[in-house]
């Protein structure tokens, strides 16, 4: 198969820095931090949380990287409001086959971790792929989506793609 | 409820058993049957009645009865029944159109034509089954004789078939007029006419042309996104759509073959729309009302409209004005965090005025309208 970008710049995967400027190790930011005990509350889930789901998502062409290391996903590219998760990404170049599937593999990735009252919004950065509006609309349509996911071979591809996501950040081997 | 509303909504039945999203619920129009469909490659069936018995008369019960594993390899999206109630289409997203009949149904109805007690009773079996579409099957429907029957599918095609006596189908014709999925299909409710919503953000009209095959002679633009679903008024004259751009779009039909949009109503959802349904309504109506239109979608809302046509001014020649329409009921939250993917009302006599929705949580909800006694 011929490579969409067979030689992608590669990114250093930078753990340790709260993209979103919350505090390291937190779950919340400081001010909240005598709220804790308020368990009524629903809990909430910021930006770096969603990027820490998603950021070892291995890249469907470059098998041996992360979506971390391709810079494909990043924490300020992701919006949290109460019930809904905006997933933007950036394909490595405008032509990326892959895009469809990187997509797919974050929706799964999310819709599989994420409490049900979140609704997911993904899309590519604007002017990052010659398909923009095509790519948006197949990832967003829930029809479309629940039938790729009733492929095997789809199926087959998204779950490799996810294997590594539970890594968070720790290195691929 | 943040607006006082003139009708009250009653969720009457909360129907749980599928083990994955529910997608579609069909009425049966001549017995008390209500089916579902579901990610889980089932459809459910359940028999419903009124209770005469006190504390609560004329409340409605909903049982199940009967669970057809259709040996369908994937998801069920879609059920239809046949104007005579004898016959369930199904569409699957592996292609294929499934036509069941409940083995010896005859014999269990009486002299009216009425099912018996033992209408839950009976298998249902897959009489037939219609491949043809290359991918997913997403929506089917039998024209109102139900000599016709219409499917859609990722392929982007829209297939019409003629019933034969024995469960026996052939193609009439196979359009290839969408540059994309085509989403839903829908039958006029009196004349030979099919619509067909797509993914290419249009929808379709189609005819037969007696002499050659059945052909598009129209083509509705408007539509900033997918158009999920249609509905046409019970009069006919009207065509209503839904989309994923948040409109809901009214569209008249002018000419014999023109349709044109006369209403967008935006606003009252705020995510995809996924299904919308266009019932008669039940109780006090005047003669000018064109029936209840539900919608329902990705927000978890259902909405319902009451529309009345409009004055028929005389001597104006030229532009008509839309129907009216005024928010009739409202549910936020109808299945919880879920999306509802469908709303269905049910057509029989004296039931106008409930509708079902079918969500992600798998479950099946029947709702009953109540609107004022007075206006």
């Amino acid at each position: 198969m011929e490579a969409y970008n067979p030689n992608p710049t590669v990114y250093k995967s930078a753990k340790t820095i709260r993209k979103s400027g919350a505090k390291e190790g937190s779950l919340w930011l400081v001010e909240d931090e005598e709220n804790i005990e308020d368990s009524d509350e629903v809990e909430p889930l910021d930006q770096d949380e969603i990027f820490d789901l998603i950021r070892s998502i291995t890249d469907p062409e470059h098998k041996h990287m992360t979506l971390e290391d391709l810079m494909v996903v990043s924490a300020p590219q992701i919006r949290v409001g109460s019930n809904l998760v905006d997933v933007e990404f950036t394909p490595t170049v405008p032509h990326c086959g892959m895009s469809t599937l990187i997509g797919l593999s974050i929706r799964v990735r999310l819709l599989r971790s994420l409490p049900q009252r979140f609704k997911v919004d993904i899309h590519v950065k604007p002017g990052s792929h010659q398909s923009e509006h095509a790519i948006n609309k197949q990832l967003n349509d829930k029809e479309r989506v629940a039938a790729a996911l009733e492929n095997p071979a789809l199926l087959s591809a998204v779950e490799d793609c996810l294997a590594s996501a539970g890594l968070r950040g720790e290195r691929l081997e | 409820m943040d607006v006082d509303l003139p009708a009250n909504v009653e969720c009457v039945a909360e129907l749980q058993g599928h083990d994955d999203r529910a997608w579609h619920t069909a009425w049966n129009p001549t017995k008390p049957i209500l089916a579902s469909c579901s990610a889980d490659k089932t459809v459910r069936l359940y028999h419903y009645g009124r209770n005469d018995d006190e504390p609560d008369p004329g409340s409605i019960s909903f049982k199940h009865v009967n669970t057809i594993q259709t040996g369908h390899t994937k998801t069920v999206r879609a059920i239809a029944w046949s104007p005579s109630g004898r016959t369930l289409a199904t569409a699957s997203f592996d292609a294929n159109i499934g036509i069941w009949e409940r083995e010896g149904a005859e014999e269990e109805e009486d002299e009216d034509g009425n099912p018996s007690h033992t209408v839950h009773s009976g298998e249902w079996e897959c009489m037939s089954l219609l491949e043809g579409h290359e991918t997913e099957c997403k929506s089917v429907a039998y024209s109102s004789s139900g000599n016709l029957l219409a499917s859609c599918s990722r392929d982007k095609t829209v297939w019409v078939w003629e019933v034969h006596p024995d469960s026996d189908f052939e193609c009439m014709g196979v359009m290839m007029e969408h540059s994309q999925d085509v989403k839903q299909v829908a039958w006029h409710p009196t004349e030979e006419i099919l619509a067909s919503a797509s993914y290419d953000d249009t929808i379709k009209l189609y005819i037969d042309d007696p002499s050659e095959d059945w052909f598009c002679f129209a083509t509705l633009t408007g539509h900033a996104s997918t158009v999920w679903s249609l509905a046409f008024s019970p009069n006919g004259r009207y065509l209503a759509s839904c989309s994923d751009d948040l409109t809901i779009r009214i569209w008249e039909r002018v000419e014999q073959y023109k349709w044109e949009c006369v209403e967008v109503i935006e606003g009252v959802h705020e995510r995809s729309i996924y299904s919308i349904a266009w019932g008669t309504g039940e109780g006090r109506k005047g003669e000018d009302s064109l029936g209840w239109l539900a919608s329902t979608g990705g927000d978890g809302k259902i909405n319902v409209f009451e529309f009345h046509a409009p004055p028929t001014t005389s001597e104006t020649s030229g532009t008509r004005p839309p129907p009216s329409h005024h928010l009739l009921a409202r549910v936020t939250s109808a299945h919880g965090v879920h999306d509802v993917n469908s709303v269905s009302w049910c057509p029989r006599q004296g039931l106008r005025n409930i509708l079902s929705t079918a969500g992600d949580d798998g479950i099946v909800k029947v709702w009953k309208i109540t609107p004022p006694k007075e206006s």
